[in-house]
């Protein structure tokens, strides 16, 4: 059976953190687990061992695409497809100088969508010492574009000026 | 012991051997006739005249004594007089010659005492030359080693002073870098206070949402994410 990707856009695109999608993989694991335990499976049911807001998405998933929910193969393949695409998401680590809200989570996760495209998701850390912009790394690559950086570089290139006050 | 005292003893002597000669020959003649006891009567005249005899003999013989007494007195006399004259010839001669000698050696012994002077003068001023240059040549050797040791001593004292400042210079040099590395650290230090406190309630949420996109834009035109 042909996977179509494309329909599980918005549901792939409402991930935009490592957090959300280790936990949306954990729902989906308890959501396999209560579906496929039961005589008679139903995935109505199934969705009251997840969170809301979870089971709101993949609820809208189904009846959006039209498939048949009570249909086991249909069901696995959804379970099997999100777990696969979960894997293949792309991980960019920032470290940011404040904890950021979900609304500018969200802001930035747009962004990277905008520029880069859909398949990535954010690791973000706070170190408050950066005092502002990010430290990117991405495929082990470090870039440092914090404000403390630019202080810095900027106190290394002005180190004689700066020094020569002092004498 | 003088000649006149001699010629006296002899004279004495003579006399005192007469004396007893004569006093011997009255002993044998007493004897003598004592020794006859045929006629003591015809000897009285005898005895008295043998006595007459003795002592005419006796007086003879100390008028001889008392001449020879008197001539040897005379004698003694005139030797005397002749020892004295002699003597007083002899001890004016001795003087005289004395005087002279006393007067030769009194001028040889100037003459050395002069030379000794002279020589003394000499061997002092030679001394004293002697003393001098070696004095001179002492003091020289002297300021010539006190030299020697002084251009020594600064030598060591100027390596010693040199070898210190080099120390004291790299001391200072280290401490110096030491110094403005935490002056730099101390910089950074209360700019980057200031910065985060200045910072960190200047920048809006919204400036911070922008820092970020700006990172991740720079990061994209960086290519960063390529690959």
């Amino acid at each position: 059976m042909k996977k179509n990707i494309l329909i599980y856009f918005d549901l792939i695109t409402s991930l935009k953190t490592t957090q959300e999608v280790a936990d949306f993989v954990f729902e989906i694991d308890t959501l396999m687990l209560t579906f496929f335990k039961s005589e008679k499976p139903s995935m109505t049911k199934a969705l009251n061992s997840i969170s809301s807001d979870s089971a709101k998405k993949i609820s809208s998933f189904f009846s959006k695409n039209k498939l048949d929910v009570t249909n086991r193969d249909t069901v696995t393949n959804f379970f099997e497809t999100i777990k696969d695409l979960a894997k293949k998401f792309k991980v960019i680590k920032l470290t940011l100088a404040f904890d950021p809200t979900p609304k500018t989570i969200a802001n930035i996760h747009n962004f990277t969508k905008d520029a880069l495209g859909i398949g990535y998701i954010l690791d973000i850390e706070v170190s408050k010492d950066l005092l502002g912009g990010a430290i990117v790394v991405f495929n082990g690559k470090y870039n440092d574009y914090s404000l403390k950086k630019k202080i810095d570089d900027t106190f290394t290139l002005k180190n004689k000026e700066i020094l020569q006050l002092y004498k | 012991m003088d000649p006149t005292s001699i010629i006296f003893f002899d004279m004495v002597a003579s006399i005192v051997i007469l004396a007893l000669g004569l006093v011997a020959a009255v002993i044998y003649i007493a004897k003598h006739l004592h020794g006859s006891h045929s006629s003591k009567e015809e000897h009285t005249s005898t005895l008295d005249d043998a006595r007459t005899k003795a002592v005419k003999i006796i007086d003879d013989a100390n008028n001889q004594a008392i001449d020879i007494v008197g001539k040897v007195t005379l004698s003694a006399n005139v030797a005397s007089e002749s020892f004295r004259k002699d003597l007083s010839q002899a001890s004016s001669a001795q003087m005289k010659k004395f005087e002279k000698l006393t007067s030769d050696f009194t001028v040889m012994y100037s003459q050395v005492l002069q030379d000794l002077k002279t020589k003394n003068i000499e061997t002092f001023q030679n001394v004293s030359k002697d003393i001098e240059l070696n004095t001179i040549e002492e003091i020289k050797n002297f300021k010539e080693s006190i030299k020697r040791l002084t251009v020594s001593s600064q030598k060591e004292v100027k390596e010693k002073i040199d070898t210190e400042y080099e120390a004291s210079k790299k001391e200072i040099d280290i401490y110096k870098k030491e110094e403005l590395k935490k002056v730099d650290s101390d910089i950074y230090d209360l700019l980057e206070k200031i910065a985060k406190e200045v910072l960190g309630k200047a920048i809006s949420l919204s400036d911070h949402e922008a820092l970020i996109e700006d990172a991740l834009e720079k990061a994209k035109k960086e290519g960063v994410f390529k690959g």
